[in-house]
C-alpha cells in the first residue's frame, strides 16, 4: 500500500483541480477530495492505477455533494424574499470582467452533461482516452467523439475559436 | 465541426486522438498521410488542438487558489478501532500453562523485593520513555525543517511575501513544466508556515536561515517579491531561475533589476 502523504502530495492539487472544475465549487471539491484519500486510508484498493481510483471516488463524493446542495438550495430558495438584503458593493470593472469569465467558463461547462465535462476535464488532467472510457463506462473509441462535440459546443460560448490575447 | 464520419475526410474522433497522441494502430497511417495533403483536414485537426489550448488556458484562468490541505491520517479516516475480526480459539497445552504461572508468581517475588529498583532501573535504560507522536498542525512542518505546498495561481502575476528578514538563507524562484506553483522549505532551524493567498504565497518565517524553494508554471509572467518591510520589488519570469538573499540588505547593486539582494543563478 503506498504511503497515503505521498499519494496526497502526487494527486491532491490534480484531484481538487479537476473537481473544482467539475462542480464550480471549490469547497465542496476540497472536501471530495479529502474524502477520495480518507477512503483510501480506509480501504486502499488494488495498487493497479490508484490515480484513476481517486479521481473515480473523489468525483462520486463530489456529484453526490452537489446533489444535496442543490436540493438544500431549493428548500432554500422557497423562504427567500422573507429577509430583508443588503444591495451588493459595486466591483471594479477588472474585477467585474474577471469575474464574468470565470463565471462564463462555469456556466458553459455546467451545460454540458456530467459525462461530457467529466470526459473533457479528465482529459485536461492528461488521463489516457482508455483510463476516462473506463470511469466513465463507455468505450475508448468514443472518446475522441466526446470531446469533439463537447469542444463543438463549448467554441461557442466561450469562443474558443479566436486569437488568444497574447 | 461535426462528429460525422465523412468517408473522404478523417472524422472528428480520429482528429482528436491525433491531438491527444491516442491513435488506434490501424488508423495511424491513413490518418497522418491523409492530413499532411488534404488542407480541409489539415484545417480541421489545427482547430481541434486551438479549441483544445484555448480551453485549457481559460479553464487555468477561472481556477480559484488552491486551499492549503494535508492528507487524512488513520486516526482520522474514522476507523473503528474496536472492530474486530473474530478471535480463532486454540487449544493451549498444559505446559504452557503452568508456565505463565510461574513467570507470574516469580515476576511478583521480584517486584517485591529489593532486586525490584534495579529490575526498574534496566527496564527504563533499555526502553525509556514513550516519545509523543508528532502533532501536525496545517502549516507547520512536518518533520524538522522542512514545509511543502502546492497550489494552482490566479493569474499571470505571483506574489511572494517574506514576513521576517532573517539572518540568512535564500529564496529560490524557478520555472517548473506543471501547471501548479511548488514551494518548499529547506534546512529550517525554526517553525514557518507555507500559506496560500489569494495573490499568492506567504512564506511566514521567524528569523532563521532557512532556504525555500519555489517554482512556478509557464502562466506566470511576474512575481512580485517582498521581505519584511522593504518595498516590494518584481522579477519577470523570462529571466528566472533566479536567488535571492535574505538576511540584511546587501549594499552593493549586481545590477539584476536594481534589486541589491537578486542573485543570477548558474545555468548547468
Amino acid at each position: 500500500m503506498t504511503d497515503v502523504t505521498t499519494l496526497f502530495n502526487e494527486h491532491h492539487a490534480s484531484l481538487w483541480r479537476f473537481l473544482t472544475r467539475l462542480t464550480g465549487d471549490a469547497d465542496l471539491a476540497a472536501d471530495a477530495a479529502q474524502m477520495a484519500f480518507v477512503r483510501y486510508v480506509e480501504k486502499p484498493p488494488a495498487p493497479d492505477n490508484i490515480r484513476a481510483w481517486l479521481f473515480r471516488v473523489g468525483r462520486n463524493a463530489a456529484i453526490e455533494a452537489a446533489r444535496t446542495d442543490s436540493r438544500r438550495a431549493r428548500l432554500l430558495d422557497a423562504g427567500a424574499g422573507r429577509a430583508p438584503q443588503a444591495d451588493a458593493l459595486p466591483a471594479a470593472d477588472e474585477e467585474y470582467a474577471a469575474a464574468d469569465r470565470v463565471r462564463r467558463v462555469h456556466a458553459a461547462l455546467a451545460r454540458l452533461s456530467t459525462r461530457d465535462r467529466t470526459v473533457l476535464l479528465m482529459r485536461e488532467e492528461g488521463f489516457a482516452h482508455r483510463e476516462i472510457a473506463e470511469a466513465v463506462d463507455t468505450t475508448t473509441g468514443s472518446i475522441g467523439t466526446i470531446v469533439a462535440r463537447a469542444l463543438d459546443k463549448l467554441a461557442v460560448e466561450l469562443r474558443l475559436d479566436e486569437e488568444l490575447p497574447t | 465541426m461535426t462528429a460525422q464520419t465523412n468517408d473522404l475526410h478523417v472524422a472528428d474522433d480520429v482528429l482528436v486522438r491525433m491531438v491527444d497522441d491516442e491513435t488506434f494502430a490501424h488508423e495511424l497511417t491513413y490518418a497522418h498521410s491523409h492530413v499532411e495533403t488534404c488542407s480541409v483536414c489539415t484545417e480541421r485537426l489545427s482547430t481541434v488542438a486551438r479549441r483544445t489550448n484555448s480551453l485549457r488556458a481559460l479553464l487555468q484562468v477561472a481556477d480559484p487558489g488552491m486551499p492549503l490541505m494535508q492528507p487524512p491520517s488513520p486516526s482520522s479516516a474514522g476507523i473503528p478501532l474496536a472492530l474486530r475480526a473474530p478471535r480463532r480459539r486454540y487449544a493451549v497445552p498444559v505446559w504452557l500453562k503452568a508456565a505463565a504461572v510461574v513467570l507470574v508468581i516469580a515476576g511478583a517475588a521480584v517486584m517485591a523485593s529489593p532486586l525490584r529498583a534495579r529490575v526498574l532501573g534496566w527496564i527504563s535504560e533499555a526502553f525509556g520513555p514513550p516519545t509523543p507522536a508528532p502533532t501536525v498542525v496545517p502549516g507547520e512542518p512536518a518533520s524538522a525543517g522542512r514545509a511543502s505546498v502546492e497550489f494552482v495561481p490566479v493569474g499571470d502575476v505571483l506574489t511572494i511575501e517574506v514576513m521576517d528578514a532573517e539572518a540568512g538563507g535564500e529564496l529560490r524562484i524557478g520555472v517548473n513544466d506543471d501547471r501548479t506553483v511548488v514551494a518548499r522549505t529547506l534546512n529550517a532551524t525554526s517553525a514557518v508556515e507555507l500559506l496560500v493567498l489569494p495573490a499568492g504565497l506567504r512564506i511566514a518565517n521567524t528569523a532563521g536561515r532557512a532556504t525555500y524553494d519555489v517554482s512556478v508554471p509557464a502562466q506566470i509572467t511576474r512575481i512580485r517579491v517582498q521581505i519584511g518591510q522593504e518595498a516590494p520589488f518584481e522579477l519577470e519570469a523570462g529571466l528566472l531561475p533566479r536567488v535571492i538573499l535574505l538576511g540584511a540588505q546587501p549594499e552593493a547593486s549586481t545590477g539584476n533589476g536594481g534589486n541589491a539582494r537578486v542573485r543570477t543563478v548558474a545555468v548547468l
